[in-house]
């Protein structure tokens, strides 16, 4: 009789399995807040994992959630054949990779002048700089499309690419500024010794100051390479050939270029994507999306610890 | 010994390039580069389109324009209706996200700072949306409000159905509208929670050792030395809120902006028009935020 009643658990029960547990008190509630947290960002992206691989009538099938239920790898397919990569994938990784040269480069010497020097107006000067962090693109796109026009440099990369040499570019400010920081949190001494032993202000740049900001160029090409690559406001302006686009907008533009090639994807494999015979459904973006996001995911994991040290050592700390 | 007496003849020659000149050229030297770009991608268009805003172009071939004063200022601000509502809601938007987007990064990075077992791993994930956020599917995806779908799943764990029921259905409403909030306000916490982490690792740990010896709780540390020691980055991560909002694709008003100026009608005038009342709101914007957080950021560096 006693063994069939039911035992509740009591309070001694819990406390006993609370303290076997590893995790502790406040612990185990930050544990629990993050995962929670954590499942709010993954969850887009497994989403978006998913979807890739899901045929069309599992992504109209609102009882398939998690697990497709004919695993496919077709989106995958229609979207490598028609986003050009033979063009797309060369493109963007020279607009990303000079970009963000260009970034590291002059806006490092940039703030170095900043950081180290007083002259006159340099007061004035930093403030513009300031202002361009602040300024949205949308304010002076106008012209400088008008200007980009009347030089005949639209359909090249040179608008996407040149402005990153001359500290301005995708959030070229933002650069400047970081290197500023840093530049301003290192001691003198150094550059001072160096001087002494005959080294002129470019070779002490050269030579001392930019060696030493190893962890924030680490940040600085994170950043650029990251948002360079995602970028497509700009060149969506700039570039209208679908040859000489990048990969964002070559995803942005799936649709179009799928229905313009509908016959020649569907003659390679018999069965068809969509419900309606139409290859393009979001599954095929979510491939595109996937496949585009690679390299940036294999630059983040390489530089990934580098990064975190980077932004904890930069010159933020120092504000 | 006849250098030594090279060196001191050479001295009192007055030459042009004194030691403060020859300073003021090496500055010149460094920022070049930037001065010949802010002349030619910053000035130039900031004045080109300030032009373009306050007159009419006549001619779409050489750009030829012809003063109109106020005209297209008025328009945007008075007959404009689309305008006008997005503007609202925009100022409405900034205003809530940019005091949540702060507190929820601070709370995770606050976290993030203990240490713990997995702490990288959840690093890297709160760093995702910087990394992946900014494409073109992501911001799709957000559009079709896949976020939302994770904070219903999320609601679940927090408030089971029995507890839901039991607290009655105005209070389970008004905790999923905020719930919704939040999945929205995360999404844009991915730098912010970086600085954060940066600001909070700069805490000298000298402090909070001098505190625990004066029996102080962790919870009156983070109010008596955390938080006064991070106002530099709070108010650098309020600026980035605010500057990060202009490359959100749910900025309604900057693609008003966007398809006024380059599909349909062209029209140039109007749209730096609509772009400028919008840069002088933010410039307001941060002035506030600036003296709002000054008089506790001076407070920190006298003590």
């Amino acid at each position: 009789m006693e063994k069939t009643k039911i035992k509740l658990p009591t309070k001694d029960d819990f406390l006993r399995i609370y303290k076997k547990s590893p995790i502790k008190g406040v612990d185990l509630f930050i544990y629990v807040m993050l995962i929670l947290m954590a499942f709010v960002f993954l969850y887009p992206f497994m989403h978006m994992v998913i979807n890739s691989f899901k045929s069309y009538n599992d992504i109209i099938n609102a009882t398939v959630k998690w697990i497709p239920k004919n695993f496919t790898l077709r989106s995958y397919e229609v979207a490598i054949a028609s986003m050009r990569l033979e063009h797309t994938l060369p493109n963007s990784l020279i607009v990303t990779v000079l970009a963000t040269l260009g970034h590291v480069v002059s806006c490092s010497y940039i703030a170095y002048g900043f950081a180290r020097y007083k002259f006159p107006l340099s007061g004035v000067f930093f403030a513009i700089v300031v202002l361009s962090i602040l300024m949205p693109i949308q304010v002076i796109i106008i012209p400088m499309y008008i200007t980009y026009s009347t030089f005949g440099v639209l359909g090249t990369y040179i608008p996407l690419i040149v402005p990153c040499f001359f500290g301005f570019g995708l959030k070229g400010g933002l650069f400047v500024f970081l290197y500023r920081q840093y530049f301003l949190g290192i001691p003198k001494s150094l550059e001072e010794a160096a001087s002494i032993d005959g080294c002129g202000p470019l070779k002490t740049f050269f030579k001392i100051a930019l060696p030493s900001a190893g962890s924030t160029t680490i940040v600085c090409i994170v950043l650029s390479l990251v948002w360079h690559w995602n970028d497509y406001y700009e060149p969506g302006l700039y570039l209208k050939e679908y040859d000489s686009m990048l990969l964002p907008q070559i995803v942005a533009s799936l649709k179009t270029l799928i229905e313009s090639m509908q016959s020649q994807l569907l003659e390679g494999a018999g069965d068809s994507g969509g419900a309606d015979g139409t290859l393009f459904h979001s599954g095929v973006v979510m491939a595109g999306t996937c496949f585009s996001m690679i390299p940036p995911m294999i630059a983040y994991l390489f530089l990934q610890r580098k990064f975190m040290e980077g932004i904890e050592r930069s010159g933020l700390t120092g504000m | 010994m006849a250098k030594k007496l090279d060196i001191n003849a050479a001295a009192p020659k007055k030459s042009f390039w004194n030691l403060k000149r020859k300073e003021n050229m090496n500055g010149y030297l460094f920022i070049l580069p930037w001065l010949i770009g802010a002349a030619a991608l910053f000035i130039f268009p900031i004045y080109r389109s300030l032009e373009m805003s306050f007159s009419n172009i006549i001619n779409y071939t050489d750009y030829t324009i012809e003063f109109a004063g106020l005209e297209h200022y008025k328009n945007a601000l008075t007959g404009d209706t689309e305008y006008l509502n997005s503007l609202f809601n925009n100022i409405k938007n900034m205003l809530q996200t940019v005091p949540f987007v702060n507190v929820f990064s601070l709370l995770i990075a606050v976290m993030l700072n203990r240490k713990f077992k997995g702490r990288t791993l959840f690093r890297a994930i709160f760093f995702l949306p910087v990394i992946l956020g900014s494409g073109f599917a992501m911001s799709q995806l957000m559009n079709q409000g896949v976020d939302q779908q994770a904070m219903e799943t999320v609601k679940e764990v927090l408030l089971p159905r029995q507890v839901a029921i039991y607290l009655g259905e105005e209070l389970t409403n008004a905790i999923s509208v905020f719930l919704n909030l939040i999945s929205t306000i995360l999404w844009k916490c991915g730098v912010p929670i970086v600085i954060y982490l940066a600001g909070l690792q700069g805490v000298p740990s000298s402090l909070y050792e001098a505190a625990r010896v004066d029996a102080a709780t962790e919870w009156e540390m983070f109010w008596l030395i955390t938080l006064p020691m991070i106002t530099p980055m709070m108010l650098l991560n309020m600026v980035f809120t605010v500057v990060d909002s202009f490359t959100d694709s749910q900025n309604w008003l900057l693609r008003l902006i966007e398809r006024t100026s380059f599909s349909g009608d062209f029209e140039y005038e109007y749209a730096a028009a609509m772009a400028w009342i919008f840069f002088v709101w933010i410039i307001a914007l941060i002035a506030v935020i600036f003296l709002v957080m000054r008089p506790f950021i001076n407070k920190v560096k006298d003590n």
